[in-house]
């Protein structure tokens, strides 16, 4: 990977105080322009004089403040979703691995489903996915301490088998339920982040900002990890430890999002391997400015699916959007790297 | 870690998230991997009860309210959510009242006309805000519900509605009625869709009573159970729905279940109201199904029979067509 060798330079303290200005001011960028693009009023053109102007519509500020509220929580499920996926990319040492990975989907899913199908739409529900999700997290750490696979390979496939079983247990489920209920639960499968109350928000913010402050302390060590378990261990890494504590906060994080906003896929995957390319793989420099540029990258897409309402008067879930936008751009960034190593 | 710190973990986890639910009140998202659905429900499973939700709470549970008890001031500006209620509200000659509804209401014809927020199950909050309406119509369900939440904190009368079967229709019109101040419209739209009823039921006396299964999907096969609008329909048309009382208001069924249930007639609305080429039933199968022997499998291309509605006269003028052909109806 000769091409890459000006990118996973020695990193200076400027270059990543630079990219993290850079993805920052991107950030701030994308919450301003998203909020002022709705499906109804204030739009564009109005935002602006709506929040300065003295005597201004009051509905249109009420508006304003929930549209405001989505898209914190935008924000937020992104950037969770983004670093998390550094994460598990560099502790799981492959590619395809996505915030979901390690069970989390599978269980906060069941458990959701379980609660909403016996006890009804409420405000246990959230409680019940996020404790799925912990569970499972739990779960999948306490199994694959067993046997003598590498704990990357046994996480990774712990989580797969989890996944693959909640996933059958719901449809299970659903087939047992009115065909209307089931068509509300596929609607919600593909996520889609709604507009929540504030304390939802500052609870959601609560978990991913701790979670995130927790991964970025560790990225140093998670930086020696990728030398192999075994050399970091020897650089003075508790190999053990950094593991677990990171895959809990990635599923605490990764948990709350779910709850909230159900499975968004693509951003976990594919903004760290967009990163990547342009940035190289160390995670001190990857996971701030992923998390930024995930926030970022989803509330602009939440955004864009209210913008284009009028054409089908529905909203595109958020999640097919970002992979419809996302897949041609990552293939052109991924061509334009290749091209770059063969030189 | 040690087992002690595994435990610590689990109650700290558990802490979190009693902390956390009691915050976000908001229903969760399900996921499961595949979008695919093959029930195969054999009769004697479809005869156990499925989970609580599966069965519709009885009638007396789910009157007509008001969100927070918020009544409205005015109604000159109706927004409504559901094509059923979209219905009511323009018999109740309410129509030029109302500015907002959903894509799918399409009846009357000048409701294609109003602005469209959205759909049922994913009203557009900020496509009916700004509206501002002063009167929201809607039928409750759990896609829908954070919306009609958010639109009760921006101080919007919301009118919640079920409309499952005829027993709700009969609480559903007064109610709306009440609330746009046209109670006696209200009134003589119910004696209208009684009497029609009535009308249909009287011509279909005496005549005998087929087995009649009425399909609303393919992939999922779903048919009419007891309890849903279809449903009255047979029973208004003098007929009997092929579903008994274990099953569903909207079951899941297979070709198995179909051949044992062997109905007399087969009324099929998989592509009702869409304007697509009925696919036929795989009548190959079914060759000696009542219904096909006697050549009475039927496609539905008008989406009212599905509807709950002040048409419920007309449809079962439909239905009963089908059921006895050739009577005066």
């Amino acid at each position: 990977m000769s091409g890459q060798a000006s990118q996973t330079g020695v990193l200076t303290r400027r270059r990543l105080i630079g990219a993290i200005a850079l993805g920052a001011a991107a950030l701030v960028a994308a919450l301003l322009l998203s909020v002022s693009i709705g499906s109804g009023p204030p739009g564009l053109t109005d935002t602006l004089s709506t929040v300065l102007s003295s005597n201004a519509d009051p509905s249109s500020i009420s508006v304003l403040q929930m549209r405001a509220l989505r898209v914190l929580l935008g924000a937020l499920a992104g950037s969770a979703l983004a670093a998390v996926g550094v994460v598990l990319q560099l502790l799981l040492r492959n590619p395809l691995a996505d915030p979901y990975v390690v069970g989390v989907s599978g269980g906060a899913a069941l458990f959701g489903s379980l609660a909403i199908l016996f006890l009804g739409a409420g405000p246990w529900v959230p409680a019940a996915a996020f404790a799925g999700a912990a569970g499972a997290t739990f779960f999948t750490l306490a199994a694959a301490r067993v046997g003598s696979q590498p704990p990357d390979v046994s996480i990774l496939l712990v989580g797969v088998v989890l996944n693959s079983f909640a996933s059958a247990v719901i449809t299970f489920l659903k087939t047992m339920v009115e065909a209307h209920k089931a068509q509300e639960v596929l609607f919600w499968l593909v996520g889609f982040v709604g507009y929540p109350r504030p304390v939802t928000v500052a609870i959601v913010a609560l978990f991913v900002l701790s979670a995130l402050g927790v991964l970025i302390w560790l990225s140093p060590r998670l930086h020696l990890m990728a030398l192999g378990d075994a050399a970091a261990a020897r650089l003075g890494v508790d190999v053990e430890r950094t593991r677990i504590i990171a895959l809990l906060a990635a599923s605490l994080a990764t948990g709350a999002v779910v709850a909230e906003t159900g499975l968004i896929g693509f951003i976990g995957l594919v903004v760290p391997h967009a990163l990547r390319l342009m940035l190289g793989p160390d995670p001190r420099l990857l996971l701030p400015v992923a998390a930024l540029f995930g926030g970022a990258t989803l509330c602009l897409t939440d955004a864009l699916t209210r913008a284009l309402f009028p054409i089908f008067y529905s909203e595109t879930p958020v999640g097919a959007l970002c992979a419809a936008i996302g897949a041609p751009i990552f293939v052109v960034l991924l061509r334009r790297h290749l091209r770059g190593s063969k030189a | 870690m040690k087992q002690s710190h595994y435990a610590l973990g689990q109650a700290a986890a558990i802490a979190l998230t009693i902390g956390f639910g009691n915050a976000c009140a908001r229903p969760a998202t399900t996921a499961a991997g595949s979008a695919d659905n093959q029930p195969s429900m054999t009769l004697a499973a479809s005869s156990a009860s499925g989970p609580a939700s599966n069965a519709a709470p009885a009638a007396d549970a789910r009157p007509p309210h008001f969100l927070l008890d918020r009544r409205p001031q005015t109604s000159q500006r109706i927004v409504s959510l559901a094509p059923s209620m979209t219905e009511i509200l323009f018999a109740l000659d309410a129509g030029e009242r109302v500015i907002g509804v959903t894509r799918f209401c399409d009846y009357p014809a000048a409701a294609k006309q109003r602005t469209k927020i959205g759909g049922f199950l994913d009203p557009s909050l900020e496509a009916i805000a700004g509206l501002k309406p002063d009167l929201v119509v809607t039928v409750p369900n759990g896609s829908n519900r954070q919306v009609v939440e958010r639109l009760s904190d921006l101080g919007i009368p919301v009118l919640l509605v079920y409309d499952y079967d005829l027993a709700d229709l009969d609480r559903a019109i007064p109610a709306i009625g009440d609330a746009i101040g046209q109670r006696d419209q209200a009134q003589a739209l119910l004696q209208h869709m009684h009497a029609d009823s009535a009308a249909v039921r009287a011509a279909v006396a005496g005549q005998d009573r087929p087995t009649v299964l009425f399909l609303y999907g393919r992939q999922p096969m779903v048919a009419a159970g007891p309890g849903s609008y279809a449903d009255a329909l047979i029973e208004i048309a003098g007929g009997r729905n092929a579903l008994g009382s274990a099953f569903p208001r909207y079951a899941t069924i297979s070709l198995e279940n179909v051949v044992v249930l062997a109905p007399d007639v087969v009324i099929d609305a998989y592509t009702a109201g869409h304007g697509a080429a009925p696919t036929p039933l795989d009548l190959e199968r079914l060759a000696n199904l009542p219904a096909v022997k006697q050549r009475q499998v039927y496609h539905l291309t008008d989406n009212a029979a599905l509807r709950p509605g002040p048409r419920v006269g007309t449809d079962a003028r439909i239905v009963a067509a089908l059921l006895h052909p050739g009577l005066a109806l």
